[in-house]
């Protein structure tokens, strides 16, 4: 089945004298899967989100929402996008139904059945002003509006912000719904246990580069243990970290590796052996400790 | 389209309703002293003809003080400086409002992430800006009419409704002028309200002095209001210089505004 979201060294330049600020970004999100965007501040994230919908114009390369071009074509692949922006910005005079009324009109499609039940699941206060509304309030409104006509792709920019706990499920639970009718979801995040919890794929960005994407739930590269292998000869560390069956993570310190195994932990171990180990520890890494391997070096 | 019209309309009531109140209270207030004035008019022509020519050249851009004649008080009191100074100030506000004030606010992502084409937006809040100025000059008119048959300001219905037509496209053209710079470009709704300040004070001003100092005049040709004769229309006749400036706004903005707006950054 060919990719919802297709982005194809997508490259964006604000000002002639300053550096891209993305730069050659290729990724694609198929139907049924939810794709977290991770990275800091200015990293990219919102420039990407803004190409895909075609609110800034690209310096080079293309990006595609459901085969359709999101510069040439975009009013038809909007049709498919339900979005939500990072810190959500919503008219503040009219009631929420009203405002809800009105993105319906533009954007027709879904059931009503639908809005009714994502209204109810959200517990949206819908006859006050906008403006009267908390942050998190008015962060359901925006959820709503992006999935309430049951779109083919979801932009998502930091949804959850703002969210009580209990309205987080409800997010996440109208995630899985979404992916379960073949909705592809694209949505930035610096929640790590969110993207963890619910993404199928991650992508982390760093000074507008796609630097690492892996599979959530890839053992391979996820939930495996890594060895924290401290040695008492100095000399061996250089050996050790081109040892079969064992990937480099990081060194600690002159003595001290971190080690993934690359194949099954009794091959690795069986590598350690031959070794003067001092210590041997083990830790899951998950997706914090692979954001902060990349980032580690941010102040 | 229709939908962002409607919403529009509904997001502005208060402001149509209190500046059809606004415009009709001043015409009601300078039309319904206009029989006491007229019983003075001889005094009062002499008082106003005695002011500086400056103050006169600003009050009546340069025609001969005589508010005894229904055209000349109507030149005078209201067609030359205060409606469409009303209206101006109604109009620029609106113009660089209804596409800037989204984009500031960042609500304008929110039509735009919707299958709306960016043109067909632009459209639609030029109708619904279109709309709006329609409302307000229309209940103005309609009021001008009725006080001027109520305090006998002999005047053709006609030529009333044509300087009320003009006065609106003359102020109408500043807004525009907004509307476009703030579509066209990122500029922010306040720098595209100074332009469209600057474009219709700073000529009323340029055009109004120009016949106390030679070195304003060849300047002068180039601000819209050297071409803005309200005793002439009320007289019945049109100023191509006029027609020429508003064609060339409307037309050359719209181009610009649709050209400019269709591939520019989103803030």
């Amino acid at each position: 089945m060919g990719a919802s979201i297709t982005i194809d060294k997508l490259s964006k330049r604000y000002l002639a004298n300053q550096p891209l600020a993305l730069d050659e970004l290729t990724l694609s999100v198929r139907p049924g899967e939810v794709y977290g965007f991770l990275g800091a501040n200015g990293a990219g994230k919102s420039t990407t989100i803004r190409l895909l919908l075609n609110f800034l114009q690209p310096t080079s390369g293309s990006a595609s929402i459901m085969g359709l071009d999101s510069v040439q074509q975009s009013v038809e692949a909007k049709k498919h996008i339900g979005f939500l922006a990072g810190d959500v910005a919503l008219y503040s005079k009219p009631t929420a139904r009203q405002l809800l009324d009105y993105l319906s009109a533009l954007q027709p499609g879904g059931s009503t059945e639908y809005r009714r039940t994502l209204e109810q699941r959200f517990e949206a206060d819908l006859n006050k002003p906008i403006g009267m509304l908390s942050k998190g309030n008015r962060q359901k409104i925006g959820i709503i509006q992006a999935f309430m006509h049951q779109p083919a792709v979801l932009i998502l920019d930091e949804p959850s912000s703002g969210l009580d706990p209990l309205m987080q499920e409800a997010f996440y639970q109208t995630v899985a719904e979404a992916k379960e009718r073949g909705a592809a979801i694209f949505m930035s995040s610096h929640n790590l246990a969110e993207a963890q919890r619910i993404c199928d794929r991650i992508g982390i960005i760093k000074h507008g580069k796609l630097i690492r994407e892996q599979a959530v739930d890839n053992s391979a590269e996820l939930g495996i243990p890594v060895f924290r292998v401290t040695l008492r000869d100095h000399a061996a560390i250089s050996k050790l970290k081109t040892a079969p069956h064992l990937k480099l993570i990081s060194q600690a310190d002159s003595n001290t590796l971190l080690l993934q195994p690359t194949g099954s932990i009794a091959a690795a171990l069986k590598t350690l052996s031959t070794y003067d180990v001092a210590n041997l520890t083990s830790q899951k890494i998950d997706l914090e400790d692979e954001f902060l391997e990349y980032y580690g070096d941010q102040p | 389209m229709i939908p962002i019209i409607k919403w529009e309309l509904g997001q502005r009531k208060g402001y149509i309703m209190w500046w059809c109140i606004g415009c009709v209270a001043l015409i009601g207030l300078l039309l319904l002293i206009y029989p006491s004035i007229h019983d003075q008019a001889t005094v009062l022509n002499k008082v106003l003809n005695q002011l500086p020519a400056g103050l006169r050249e600003l009050k009546t851009g340069g025609a001969a003080a005589d508010i005894s004649s229904p055209i000349g008080y109507l030149n005078a009191q209201v067609y030359y400086v205060t409606l469409p100074l009303l209206f101006s100030i109604m109009t620029i506000g609106l113009g660089s409002s209804l596409l800037a004030r989204d984009e500031q606010n960042h609500t304008l992502e929110l039509l735009l992430a919707r299958p709306v084409s960016r043109g067909k937006l632009l459209a639609a809040k030029v109708i619904a800006g279109l709309l709006i100025v329609a409302i307000v000059s229309s209940v103005t008119t309609i009021a001008t009419l009725l006080l001027a048959k109520a305090v006998s300001l002999d005047v053709d219905t006609a030529y009333l409704l044509l300087i009320n037509l003009y006065t609106t496209l003359f102020a109408l053209s500043f807004g525009f002028i907004g509307l476009v710079l703030s579509s066209a470009s990122t500029l922010t709704s306040r720098f595209s309200r100074a332009a469209a300040v600057l474009v219709a004070f700073g000529g009323y001003l340029l055009a109004s002095l120009s016949g106390l100092t030679h070195w304003l005049q060849t300047p002068a040709k180039f601000a819209p209001y050297h071409y803005f004769d309200p005793t002439q229309i009320l007289h019945g006749h049109l100023s191509k210089g006029l027609d020429a400036y508003l064609l060339f706004v409307f037309v050359g903005g719209a181009l610009l505004a649709w050209i400019g707006f269709r591939r520019r950054d989103i803030n």
